[in-house]
C-alpha cells in the first residue's frame, strides 16, 4: 500500500488567525480515513489545501508526490461543505459538466446514482431542497473514479434513509486504488466505515489511530474515544 | 448486523460468520460473498472484510480458490468444532463474570440448572 | 475550450439575461425618441448612449466574473476544481460575453443609421470599432485581475481599524458589495479612452493606442489566470 497524501508542517494563516498550525500526517492508499474534530478545528481548510483551492500556505503537501495544482485536480474529488453548482444549472447540466471536465467520471454510475437518490434530471439546482442538493453533490462526486476523495461533511442536511444509501454508495465506490478522507462531526454515522481516525484540534493533528485499535485497547467506540480525547483537551 | 462498541468490528464479523457455519446457515463448500459484497451486506469498510477473510483463512475455516472465489472449508467436523468453540467461549465468559462477582462454582451450577429447567418447562407449555 | 464555452453560453438561456439584453434596444429607442421629441442633439445622444450602453455591458459581464471567482461568492467552486488552466476559463468567459458586446454594437449601429442624415456627426470607422472592442476587453481584464488579486490578498493585508474603510476603495481588489465600485474604477480609465475614440484630438495614433489597449488586456488576463492558478486563497 503506497502513500497517497503526505503533509509536513502545514501552516495556514488568515491574517491574525491561524487555521492550520503545523499539521503532520500521512494517508495511505486503499483506506477510509476519518478527519474528526470540532468546528473551526481546521478540517475544511485542510481539505481545501489538498483540493488545491488554497494555494498559499507554508509547509509541504504532496499528492502522489506532486504538489496540489493542475495535475492533482484530475485525480482528486472534492465535496465541499456548502453549495457547489452554478445556479443556472439543472441536474443534467451538473452531470454533463462533470462528465465533460473529469476524465475519470463514470456516467453510467452517475445515472444509476441519480435514480437511487431520487433526483430528476430536469430539476433546476436552484429549486432543490437542502437535502436534495446534498444528494446531487454526492452523486456527481462519487461517480468519479478518483484517487483521492475529500468529503467535507458529506452527511449534513441528509435524512437517515438517504444517509444509509450514501454509506452504501461510498462502500461501493471505494476500492484499493483510492483513498477517502471523511471530515465530519457525525462520528456515529461512520463508525463502521473508518479504517483510521485522525483527530484535529486547533489546527493540529492530536491523535492518529486505527479504528480497530480504539476498540481493542479500550473497548470504546470511535465516538466515545473522541469525547474522551476532547474532554481532556478542554481540561488542559 | 448491529455492532457493539466494545469489540473491534472485524472480530464481531468473524464471530458472526463462525456462528453461521456452526449452525448450518453456511455449509461446507458453500461460496461466500466477495469482499465487496460482504462489505455491502455488513455495511462495513471493505478493508475490514479483507482482514476477516484473511484471518478466517489462516484458521482454515474458509479457503480462497484463485479465480473461483472464497468458500467454506470442507472439513467434515468444521461445524461441530465451531459450535464447541462458540459454546466454550460463551460459557467461559458467563462463568468468569459470575466468579468475578463472587458466586461460587456450586452456586453457578445450581442457577444454571434452574434456568435450564425453567426454559425446558416453558418450552413444554408453549 | 469548446466545452468551457458551452457552459458559459448556457447562461444566455436564463430569463434574466434575456431581459437585460432586451433593455439595451429599449434604451436605444429612448435615445432616438429623445432626439425627435425633445430635440436633444444627435451627437450628445450618440456619445451618451455609447457610454451608458458600455457601462451596461460591463456590469453584465462583471457580474459573470463575480460569480465565477469563488472568493467573492459562496457558490461555484467548480471552475477552480476542474483540471484545466485558468487562462482557458477566463478566455471562455470573455468569448462568451461577446454576444453582449454585439448587442451593444448593434444598438449603437442602429442609432448611427437613424441619425445618418444629421450634419457633422462622426460615425465610427473600422479602427474605432476595434478600439471600442479593445476597451471592452480591457475593462473586463482589469476587473478580473482585481478579483483575482483580491482573492490572493484576502486576509493577508491587515489594515489598522481606522483605515479599514479604505478596503472599499481599494483599486486592486473587488468584493461582493463593491462590485459596482470596482467597475467605477475601471470606468475612470475607460471613459477618457472612450472619449478619445470619439474625438480627433489625440496625440498618438489610434492604431498605437489600440495596440496598447489589447496588449494590456492580454497582460492583465494572463496575470489574473496566474493569480487564480498559483495563488488562490479561498
Amino acid at each position: 500500500m503506497g502513500e497517497i497524501l503526505s503533509v509536513s508542517n502545514l501552516i495556514k494563516r488568515y491574517g491574525e488567525k491561524t487555521a492550520l498550525n503545523g499539521v503532520n500526517c500521512r494517508f495511505e492508499q486503499g483506506k477510509i480515513y476519518g478527519l474528526l474534530g470540532p468546528n473551526a478545528a481546521g478540517k475544511t481548510t485542510f481539505l481545501k489545501v489538498c483540493a488545491a483551492l488554497i494555494m498559499i500556505y507554508q509547509g509541504q503537501v504532496l499528492i502522489d508526490g506532486v504538489r496540489p495544482g493542475l495535475a492533482t485536480k484530475a485525480k482528486v474529488a472534492y465535496l465541499p461543505d456548502g453549495d457547489y453548482f452554478f445556479d443556472w444549472m439543472r441536474v443534467a447540466d451538473a452531470v454533463n459538466y462533470f462528465s465533460d471536465f473529469f476524465a475519470d467520471f463514470d456516467r453510467a454510475k452517475a445515472e444509476h446514482l441519480l435514480h437511487e437518490l431520487e433526483l430528476e434530471k430536469s430539476s433546476p439546482v436552484r429549486s432543490l431542497s437542502k437535502g436534495m442538493k446534498a444528494r446531487l453533490k454526492l452523486a456527481v462526486v462519487l461517480s468519479r473514479r478518483a484517487r483521492l476523495f475529500l468529503l467535507d461533511e458529506a452527511f449534513d442536511g441528509v435524512d437517515p434513509v438517504t444517509r444509509e444509501k450514501i454509506i452504501d454508495i461510498m462502500l461501493n465506490t471505494f476500492d484499493q486504488e483510492s483513498t477517502m478522507i471523511l471530515a465530519t462531526h457525525h462520528i456515529d454515522y461512520v463508525e463502521g466505515l473508518l479504517d483510521e481516525v485522525k483527530l484535529l484540534h486547533r489546527g493540529e493533528v492530536i491523535r492518529e489511530i486505527a479504528a480497530d485499535e480504539i476498540r481493542q485497547n479500550s473497548g470504546q467506540s470511535i465516538g466515545e474515544y473522541y469525547l474522551e480525547v476532547f474532554r481532556n483537551e478542554k481540561a488542559t | 448486523m448491529r455492532y457493539n462498541d466494545r469489540e473491534p468490528i472485524y472480530q464481531q464479523i468473524m464471530s458472526e460468520i463462525k456462528a453461521q457455519i456452526a449452525f448450518g446457515k453456511l455449509t461446507p463448500g458453500m461460496q461466500l460473498p466477495t469482499i465487496k459484497e460482504q462489505a455491502a451486506i455488513m455495511r462495513v469498510n471493505p478493508n475490514t472484510v479483507t482482514r476477516v477473510y484473511a484471518l478466517l483463512e489462516q484458521e482454515r475455516i474458509i479457503t480462497k480458490q484463485k479465480g473461483l472465489g472464497t468458500f467454506v472449508s470442507t472439513g467434515e467436523h468444521l461445524a461441530r468444532k465451531l459450535r464447541e468453540e462458540i459454546a466454550e467461549s460463551a460459557t467461559s465468559r458467563f462463568v468468569s463474570e459470575l466468579l468475578r462477582l463472587g458466586f461460587s462454582p456450586a452456586e453457578i451450577l445450581k442457577h444454571l440448572q434452574h434456568f435450564l429447567a425453567r426454559a425446558k418447562g416453558d418450552q413444554g407449555t408453549c | 475550450m469548446k466545452k468551457l464555452l458551452k457552459y458559459q453560453l448556457i447562461q444566455y438561456r436564463s430569463l434574466e439575461m434575456k431581459v437585460i439584453l432586451g433593455i439595451m434596444p429599449m434604451l436605444t429607442l429612448l435615445g432616438w425618441l429623445s432626439h425627435h421629441l425633445f430635440g436633444v442633439s444627435a451627437g450628445t445622444i450618440l456619445q451618451l448612449s455609447s457610454l451608458l450602453l458600455f457601462y451596461g455591458v460591463l456590469s453584465i459581464s462583471a457580474s459573470h466574473y463575480r460569480h465565477y471567482i469563488p472568493a467573492f461568492s459562496t457558490w461555484e467552486r467548480l471552475p477552480l476544481l476542474i483540471p484545466l488552466p485558468q487562462l482557458w476559463s477566463l478566455l471562455s468567459i470573455l468569448l462568451a460575453s461577446l454576444p453582449v458586446w454585439a448587442t451593444y454594437a448593434a444598438c449603437y449601429l442602429a442609432l448611427t443609421i437613424a441619425f445618418r442624415h444629421q450634419p457633422g456627426l462622426q460615425f465610427f470607422d473600422g479602427w474605432q470599432w476595434l478600439m471600442l472592442t479593445g476597451l471592452y476587453i480591457l475593462a473586463q481584464s482589469t476587473f478580473v485581475c482585481q478579483l483575482a488579486a483580491g482573492s490572493a490578498l484576502k486576509d493577508r493585508l491587515i489594515l489598522p481599524k481606522k483605515l479599514r474603510f479604505l478596503r472599499k476603495l481599494a483599486w486592486w481588489r473587488a468584493d461582493d458589495s463593491s462590485v459596482m465600485f470596482s467597475i467605477f474604477w475601471v470606468m475612470i480609465v475607460i471613459v477618457p479612452l472612450h472619449s478619445m475614440v470619439f474625438t480627433e484630438y489625440i496625440a498618438i495614433s489610434l492604431s498605437l493606442l489600440a495596440l496598447i489597449v489589447y496588449a494590456s488586456s492580454a497582460v492583465l488576463l494572463y496575470s489574473a489566470a496566474c493569480l487564480l492558478e498559483k495563488y488562490s486563497n479561498y
